[in-house]
Formats: structure tokens, C-alpha cells, sequence
């Protein structure tokens, strides 16, 4: 199932370790973590499922991280789909 | 312009009965009308020093505080009036006072979406502006009312009003609402407190408001820059401290805080933004007030934090 963002919205991060994220779709705004961030900008990009974009962020982690970002990369997306920040297509 | 003092007893009645009273309260004119005592004295008591509005200008809010006539006061009944509209009901006289003030702080709480508003107590010092926001019952205004009582300048009680894209806050000086045992800590704090008339029976308890604008430029509209945000929190179960806090996660206070930020969109989003890259946030948790203002002048003076 591929995963969605549209339209990406407004960020503000200070060097900390979570970022406010602005939803233009809902006009809401949440707290997330960096990395749940980081994951929404990705899925910007181009609509992708999860297997997808493990392989896309792949190349910026450590690799001996892989596999427990694998394990911790679906429970990040269904928190983001839990506040419809992104769509299932 | 004149002073509200600077008018004599009879022509300052005159001009309130005929809703012609006209305030300049930060970047706001008032009209008042009222025909009750309480009204008299606690406007006569707490804007003494406020200038009268050029009558030039506009009006930005109309309000009427008053006995619509002999049953309503006999029944002990008032209304309050924005622009001939009644949106409150019925109010009993004897709480008339706190619902005036409550009132105009209303005005500006729907309207005025030219800022960014968070619903805070703002307090000065060498110009630079500490924002406390808070819930009901947090304890902000009573720790505003002793940081105006200690050579704070007080710039509002109730709103923070921030001009989107600068990290700036307007002053709205006015009167700083105490309730229930806060108007007792705040009579032995500094007994040369002005206080208003006191409302018995709110649904906040006991409410008075204290003259606040103390200082020499209380009643300059130059808005001041904001380098801090404070979230206070009374509590008798907590240790006191004040805490270094995180910017995003205060964003999200703030924004809870704002009477607008929904409203504003991404608008609110940026305005909040930069308003939190110029600020240092913090937790204040406390229980002594002397501890508190201890702990803001030091805050304000860069010895802690």
C-alpha cells in the first residue's frame, strides 16, 4: 500500500530532538519526533510503500541500524496515519 | 491627551452615563456607558492614569454596563452590551464590576486577529518582555500582580499580543484580575495595592482587580521585544523550580494558549515561529511568591537559567 503526503506542510525545529509540524490539510499542529519528521518529508517526495521507503532512507543510516529501524519504521507510520498527516493510496 | 483623573467627578459621570467615556487602552479606543455606582468607582479607581481617547478616533469597542431599568434593578440584574448586543445574559449588579472587565478582555479575545494572541500575563523590565501563559488558576495573575507591585512594568494580564513575523508583544495594560485567596496574598504583599470593587458570587469565586499600570511608561504603546516565555504553575505538592523547557514542546503550550492560532492557519504557524526563535522558555513552579519574583529577577537578569 502506498503511503502519501499532500500537501507537505510547514516545519519548525530548532535543534531539538522533536519538530512542530504544521498540517495545511487540517490546520492542526503536532509534535513529532525528528525522525517521524524526517519520514514525512521523505513520503513527499513521491508517494511509496513501507519496504520503499526503508530502501530510500537506507543510505543515510548506519547500517548496523537497519534492522531495528525496520522493525521501527511501521509503528512511526501508523502514528503519522493516526494523525492523518499522511494518506493510504 | 488628558487623563481620566483629570476630569471632575461630575463631568466624568456625566460623559459614562451618556457613553461617552472614551478610554485609550494600548492600541485600543473603548467607549464605556454605565449607570451603576460600582461601575463609577471601579473605573474611577483602576484607569485613573489612562488617557482619554482622542474623540477624532474611532471607537474600536462600544460597551455598556447597566440597569435596563427599575425591575431589572430591583431584581439585582444588569447587562452587558458589545455594539447594542447582549451575549452574556443576565448578570447580578453585585458582580457587574468583574464582568466589565471581563467583558473588554472579550472584545479582544474575538476580535483583534490582526496579532497572534496568547492568553498570558506580559510583565517588563529595561524593555524586554517575559510572556506568562497559563491556564485559570495557574497562577500567572497573581504573579504578575506582585512582579507589578515589585517595579515590573505590566503590559497585560490577559493577552499577548504578538504582530505576526516580529517577536514582538503590544502592550494592552490592564487591570490584573485576582481571585479568592490571591486577593488577600496580594493585600498583605503590598498593602498600598489599589484594588476595584470586589464581585462575591462568579463563577471564579471571589474577583478583584488591581490598578496595574505603575510604572512611568505604563501607557507607552511602543511594542517591546519578547526574549522569554515563562509557563507558571502554582502548586503546594510540587518542589518549586524553574526549569529550562524545550521550544517545540512550547510551541504546542503556546499555541494551546492562543485565543487564535487555529483561526490564523499557517499564518499562526509562522507568527508562532518566529516569536519562539527569539525566546527562551521555562517552567515555574512555585508555591512562595517572594521565591517567584526571586527566581523572575534572576531569570531577567541572566543569573539563572
Amino acid at each position: 500500500m502506498l503511503l502519501s503526503v499532500a500537501p507537505l506542510g510547514e516545519f519548525y525545529n530548532c535543534n531539538e530532538d522533536t519538530t512542530v509540524y504544521f498540517d495545511p490539510a487540517s490546520g492542526d499542529t503536532h509534535l513529532l519526533s525528528n525522525f517521524a519528521a524526517y519520514l514525512l518529508r521523505q513520503l513527499a517526495v513521491q508517494p511509496m510503500d513501507i519496504e520503499q521507503l526503508i530502501t530510500r532512507i537506507a543510505p543515510d543510516i548506519d547500517p548496523q541500524d537497519i534492522p531495528e529501524l525496520s522493525r521501527h519504521v511501521p509503528d512511526v507510520i501508523a502514528e503519522l496515519a493516526a494523525l492523518d498527516v499522511i494518506a493510504e493510496l | 491627551m488628558p487623563k481620566l483623573n483629570d476630569l471632575p467627578e461630575g463631568e466624568y459621570k456625566a460623559l459614562l452615563r451618556a457613553g461617552k467615556l472614551r478610554l485609550q487602552i494600548g492600541p485600543y479606543n473603548y467607549g464605556l456607558q454605565s449607570n451603576l455606582p460600582q461601575i463609577d468607582k471601579g473605573l474611577a479607581a483602576l484607569y485613573a492614569d489612562y488617557h482619554l481617547a482622542n474623540p477624532e478616533d474611532f471607537t474600536d469597542y462600544n460597551i455598556c454596563m447597566h440597569h435596563t431599568g427599575p425591575i431589572t434593578r430591583l431584581r439585582h440584574r444588569v447587562e452587558f452590551l458589545f455594539d447594542n448586543q447582549n451575549p452574556f445574559g443576565v448578570i447580578e449588579t453585585q458582580n457587574a464590576y468583574a464582568f466589565l472587565e471581563w467583558g473588554m478582555n472579550w472584545c479582544v479575545s474575538i476580535h483583534a486577529n490582526e496579532y497572534l494572541k496568547l492568553h498570558a500575563a506580559v510583565i517588563a523590565r529595561n524593555g524586554r518582555a517575559i510572556l506568562m501563559p497559563g491556564i485559570p488558576g495557574a497562577g500567572k495573575s497573581t504573579l504578575c500582580a506582585a512582579l507589578g507591585l515589585s517595579g515590573w512594568r505590566v503590559l497585560s494580564d490577559e493577552h499577548a499580543l504578538i504582530p505576526p513575523g516580529s517577536a514582538e508583544v503590544v502592550p494592552l495594560p490592564r487591570p490584573v484580575s485576582l481571585k479568592n485567596a490571591s486577593i488577600a496574598l496580594i493585600r498583605g504583599f503590598d498593602s498600598s495595592a489599589v484594588l476595584g470593587p470586589t464581585s462575591g458570587d462568579t463563577h471564579k469565586g471571589i474577583v478583584a482587580h488591581m490598578k496595574a499600570d505603575l510604572a512611568s511608561d505604563s501607557h507607552d504603546r511602543t511594542p517591546l521585544p519578547v526574549t522569554t516565555m515563562v509557563f507558571p504553575r502554582y502548586s503546594t505538592e510540587e518542589p518549586q523550580g524553574l526549569f529550562r523547557r524545550s521550544r517545540s514542546q512550547s510551541f504546542i503550550l503556546a499555541a494551546y494558549h492562543s485565543f487564535n492560532y487555529s483561526l490564523l492557519g499557517s499564518k499562526g504557524f509562522q507568527a508562532m515561529s518566529t516569536l519562539l526563535d527569539a525566546t527562551e522558555c521555562y517552567d515555574l513552579v512555585y508555591r512562595d511568591l517572594d521565591w517567584a519574583l526571586k527566581a523572575m529577577e534572576q531569570l531577567h537578569d541572566g543569573s539563572i537559567g
